[in-house]
C-alpha cells in the first residue's frame, strides 16, 4: 500500500487523528446491484490492466431452494478443466477443508445465503485477485466468506487457481449449484487496489 | 466506470484508558462498506460488537480459529452482542468488514479476520437480525479494552452500476 496524501486537521483533542493517512490506493471500478427479477450471471468486463491487484466485495443470496449456495468464478469466459480450489470452513460445529483440481471454474465458498434461508438474511464475502494483470504468472485468488442464520451457517477462507498466465480482462460469477438467479438486493462491487 | 478513490478515514480513536466500550456514533450513510481495525495492546483484550444501541437478543456468530495445534468452529445464537473474540487470550488485530451497512431492506451481515501472532488466528461471520441502516457501532468488552488500543473505522464506496 502507498500512501500518497497525508492531511493534518490541528485540532486539539479532536476525535480524528491530529495526522491522518487517507489511504487512497482503493479505487471502484464497477459494481451490480441486482434488481427485482434477480440475474443468473454477474459479469465484470473490459477490467483496466492499471492496477496491482482487485477486489471483489460480494453481498448475496440466490434462488436454490436451500439455506446456502456456492458462488463460482471464472476468468476470461474461460470454461476449460483450468481451475483448482480449496477451502477452509467452520459451521458452528467442527471445522472442515476440502478442495478440488481440474475444475471448470473456482468455487469461491459454499457458505452464501439462498432462498430458504431466513428472510432478509445474505452471505457476504472478500475477494482479492492477485497481480490479475500479470502475464507471467497463473492467477490465485483468496477468499474470506460466511453467512450466519442464527443459529446455522458458515465461515470460511477460500483460495482459487486460474492456471492461465493471460492478463485477466473479465471475470464472470454465477451459483455454483446451478442456474440459480442472484435475488434482489445483491451487491457485487469490483474495486482496483494501487500496488 | 468511476476512478474516485475511496477507503476513506471516517473516525479513529485511541483510548486513553482502558474501558469497556468504545462508540462510533452519527456514521454517515454516504458509503457502501465499513471496515473496522481494530489494533489492542495486549493480547488479552475480548471484545463484542452491537448496532444503533440495540441491547436485545438480535445477534448470533460463528466462527472458525486455529492455535497452532488444533482448529475448532463455534457458534452463538440470540445473542445481545456479535462475539468477535473466542479463545481466552483474546485478539488483539481484528479487521470487521461490514457490507451494505446503510441499505434498510437486509439483515446486516459481518466478516471478521482476527490474528494473534502468539495465540491464536481466525474468522468470524456475524449476523444482526435488524434491517435499519447501521449508524452506530459500539464495541462491547466483557472486562475492559486496554489503555492504547486504536480503533479505525473506515468507508468504501462503490463504483458506477
Amino acid at each position: 500500500m502507498s500512501i500518497t496524501k497525508l492531511t493534518t486537521n490541528g485540532i486539539a483533542g479532536a476525535k480524528y487523528d491530529s495526522v491522518s493517512a487517507d489511504n487512497y490506493y482503493m479505487e471502484p471500478i464497477a459494481t451490480t446491484l441486482v434488481g427485482a427479477g434477480g440475474t443468473a450471471t454477474i459479469t465484470f468486463s473490459n477490467i483496466p490492466n492499471t492496477y496491482k491487484h482487485l477486489q471483489l466485495r460480494i453481498l448475496s443470496r440466490s434462488a436454490r431452494t436451500d439455506a446456502a449456495d456456492g458462488i463460482a468464478l471464472r476468468f476470461n469466459s474461460d470454461s476449460g478443466s483450468n481451475y483448482s480450489w480449496h477451502y477452509l470452513r467452520g459451521d458452528g460445529t467442527s471445522p472442515g477443508a476440502g478442495g478440488s483440481a481440474t475444475q471448470t471454474e473456482i468455487l469461491l465458498s459454499y457458505d452464501f445465503a439462498a432462498n430458504t434461508a431466513g428472510s432478509n438474511i445474505f452471505g457476504i464475502g472478500i475477494v482479492d485477485i492477485l497481480d490479475y494483470a500479470n502475464v507471467y504468472k497463473y492467477k490465485t485468488v483468496r477468499i474470506l466468506a460466511g453467512n450466519d442464520r442464527n443459529g446455522s451457517g458458515a465461515v470460511g477462507l477460500c483460495s482459487g487457481l486460474w492456471m492461465n498466465t493471460a492478463a485477466t480482462t473479465t471475470l464472470t460469477l454465477t451459483s455454483y449449484w446451478g442456474a440459480n438467479n442472484f435475488l434482489q438486493n445483491s451487491r457485487f462491487s469490483l474495486y482496483g487496489i494501487r500496488g | 466506470m468511476s476512478k474516485t478513490a475511496t477507503y476513506s478515514l471516517i473516525e479513529s480513536q485511541t483510548l486513553g484508558s482502558a474501558t469497556a466500550t468504545v462508540t462510533f456514533s452519527s456514521i454517515p450513510g454516504t458509503f457502501t462498506d465499513l471496515i473496522l481495525i481494530i489494533r489492542a495492546t495486549t493480547l488479552s483484550a475480548n471484545y463484542n460488537m452491537r448496532f444503533n444501541g440495540d441491547t436485545g437478543t438480535n445477534y448470533s456468530d460463528t466462527s472458525l480459529w486455529g492455535n497452532g495445534s488444533s482448529a475448532a468452529s463455534y457458534r452463538s445464537s440470540n445473542n445481545t452482542v456479535i462475539g468477535l473474540t473466542y479463545t481466552s487470550s483474546g485478539a488483539p488485530i481484528s479487521r470487521i468488514q461490514i457490507q451494505d451497512y446503510s441499505n434498510a431492506t437486509t439483515y446486516k451481515t459481518v466478516l471478521t479476520r482476527q490474528d494473534d501472532s502468539v495465540n491464536a488466528a481466525g474468522c468470524n461471520v456475524g449476523l444482526w437480525r435488524n434491517t435499519a441502516a447501521i449508524t452506530s457501532i459500539s464495541i462491547v468488552s466483557p472486562g475492559t479494552i486496554p489503555s492504547g488500543t486504536t480503533l479505525k473505522l473506515y468507508g468504501i464506496q462503490a463504483g458506477n452500476a
